[in-house]
């Protein structure tokens, strides 16, 4: 179990929130349109997925939100102040993709460093680092090391500890599984979900789609720089979804096709394959799914797993996506 | 001012094995030259065989060579600058932790030889030239370390040196031009020749103000206050250095996006 910081406050703001407002941003003279007439919001409190090909606009989104870039036109808000104000970058932790460490630093200095740059008080300061270096999982004999001798997993555990310090109210993330082992991955995966439940804003550009779906609430799809369409991960689908459904085999309960294919019927479902332990079936969107495993617990079929064949996000990637080549335009 | 930006300088450079090596042989060079000086000839000390106060360059260098240049090659500045952090304070702070490091170098050196000086020639022990030479050496510290800053903010990496040394190159050339114009005076061209040699002369004194300061401290010490201009010019100096810096690194975007 790991431990878990002072929870951030919520802000009572009206204008609390990530607002972004028909934003362009340029590059080359303006040869290479990197964000087109880009908006979105990002509420308190929400974790919010960034999903794209390569060359979508994300890492240059986030760079815009971190005051790194300038745009061209349009307008950004955080909690009401501009990203490059000082006092807004009080409340965002930012953990970039391409990890640039000072790498002659052992792990506990750098975080301490970053902790003295943060403002934060000296008197918590090894107490802190050290927290937060044991809440992202980086082994102990490691925070002595210098930087350069880390694996890429490593690193990235320091950069995650670096984005928390200081209990950010806004977590900015870009690729924070990236290069990870297994183990590595479901630690950033508990720590988002940890996160969340503390009341942290998420915004997380990933090119993994487990991982948005699990953790984000709300999705935005960016292709040439413009969000195409905003996904609400908690809102029931519509349309056809395949499962595959595996029961209990070894209680002595035999279910054959044509049962099941019945107890399917009445839930608008069709079961597409039948094995011994499992079936593939098709239904009409998360309402249908659930109503076909409540017939088949309410039939007697001992389930012990409901598998999508695909996942939500993925299917979205897919229909947004897979139509457009991904590749930047040029104007 | 930030502490936390000065002491990682600091830091920085003492985890550098070559700039180390290189600061212990800028220590013991002059010092070993002087002395060897010294005992070849004790009777006729003087104290033209202190190191000259010149030598603070070479601290400033090597403290100060890719000073926020590395930072931005490496990447780390943008992590930094995502910390409640202002470019004015990055910048100064960078200057100040330059310029102190490179000023305790170099006085610590005038230290050592002064207290050889001493043994070899009691007489020189307590001579206010030293006082004046390790007043200027804090001054060019600081001087050398703002041009550096200003340089280091431009390019990344150690691409500073690079310039200054085309910078010095420029000076040599332009000090051959101006000899060889005023060689040929008159003439058709000789409007444009004096315009030549005007503004070769302005940006070869340019040169020489920042790279090679005559820092008035003995007359401000010997109570020559009319030499106070010259201090203040070169504090101007200083200034107009760190906000060029501060200028620069503001519109500077710091993302590998653009890559």
């Amino acid at each position: 179990m790991t431990e878990t910081l002072a929870e951030p406050t919520v802000p009572k703001l009206e204008n609390a929130g990530i607002f972004v407002k028909s934003v362009t941003k340029t590059y080359r003279g303006g040869k290479v349109k990197a964000l087109n007439n880009l908006s979105l919001e990002v509420r308190p409190g929400e974790a919010f997925g960034l999903v794209g090909p390569n060359g979508a606009g994300k890492t240059t989104f986030l760079s815009c939100l971190m005051g790194f870039l300038r745009i061209d036109s349009g307008e950004i808000t955080i909690d009401g102040q501009a990203p490059d104000d000082l006092a807004t970058r009080r409340l965002v932790g930012y953990l970039p993709e391409r990890l640039t460490f000072d790498r002659w630093m052992s792990g506990r200095d750098y975080l301490n460093y970053h902790h003295e740059l943060a403002g934060m008080p000296a008197n918590t300061r090894q107490a802190d680092c050290e927290k937060l270096l044991t809440r992202v999982q980086l082994d102990p004999a490691a925070w002595v090391k210098p930087v350069r001798k880390y694996s890429r997993g490593m690193l990235q555990r320091l950069g995650f500890a670096q984005a928390l310090i200081g209990s950010p109210r806004y977590l900015l993330l870009d690729e924070p599984a990236s290069g990870m082992d297994p183990v590595g991955v479901m630690v950033v995966r508990d720590l988002l979900r940890q996160l969340k439940e503390e009341g942290m804003t998420i915004l997380l550009n990933s090119h993994q789609l487990d991982q948005i779906e699990s953790t984000c609430d709300r999705v935005a799809f960016l292709k040439d720089g413009t969000v195409i369409k905003i996904e609400d991960m908690r809102a029931a689908t519509v349309g056809e979804e395949y499962h595959t459904i595996r029961w209990l085999i070894d209680n002595g309960a035999d279910f054959s096709n044509e049962s099941l294919s019945k107890i399917a019927a009445q839930a608008q479902a069709k079961v597409l394959e039948y094995e011994n332990g499992q079936i593939k079936c098709v239904t009409e969107g998360s309402a249908a799914t659930a109503e076909l495993v409540k017939a088949l617990v309410l039939g007697g079929v001992p389930i012990i797993e409901v598998r999508p064949d695909e996942r939500r996000l993925e299917r979205l990637f897919k229909q947004e996506s897979i139509s457009g080549s991904g590749k930047r335009k040029d104007v | 001012m930030n502490r936390a930006v000065c002491i990682t300088t600091w830091r920085e450079f003492k985890s550098n094995k070559i700039r180390l090596i290189m600061l212990f042989l800028l220590f013991v060079a002059p010092l070993f030259q002087y002395t060897v000086q010294r005992c070849q000839s004790p009777e006729s000390m003087t104290q033209d065989l202190i190191t000259p106060s010149g030598v603070a360059i070479a601290y400033a260098l090597l403290w100060g060579a890719g000073v926020i240049g590395r930072e931005m090659q490496h990447g780390t500045i943008s992590l930094v600058l995502a910390r409640p952090i202002s470019i004015v304070s990055y910048v100064l702070s960078k200057w100040f932790a330059v310029g102190l490091a490179a000023s305790v170098c170099a006085f610590q050196a005038l230290l050592v030889e002064h207290l050889i000086s001493a043994v070899f020639c009691p007489s020189l022990a307590f001579d206010p030239e030293f006082l004046v030479n390790g007043a200027e050496r804090v001054l060019i510290c600081f001087g050398t370390a703002a041009f550096l800053t200003f340089l280091s903010s431009l390019v990344s990496g150690l691409k500073d040196l690079a310039l200054l040394a085309g910078l010095l190159f420029l000076h040599s050339i332009s000090s051959a031009a101006i000899q060889i114009l005023e060689y040929f005076p008159g003439g058709r061209s000789g409007n444009m020749a004096e315009q030549a040699i005007h503004i070769g002369t302005v940006f070869a004194q340019g040169i020489v103000f920042v790279l090679y300061p005559c820092v008035p401290v003995g007359y401000l010490i010997a109570g020559n206050y009319n030499e106070i201009i010259s201090l203040l010019s070169y504090a101007t100096m200083i200034t107009v250095f760190l906000s060029l810096s501060i200028f620069v690194l503001t519109r500077k975007e710091f993302s590998y996006a653009a890559e």
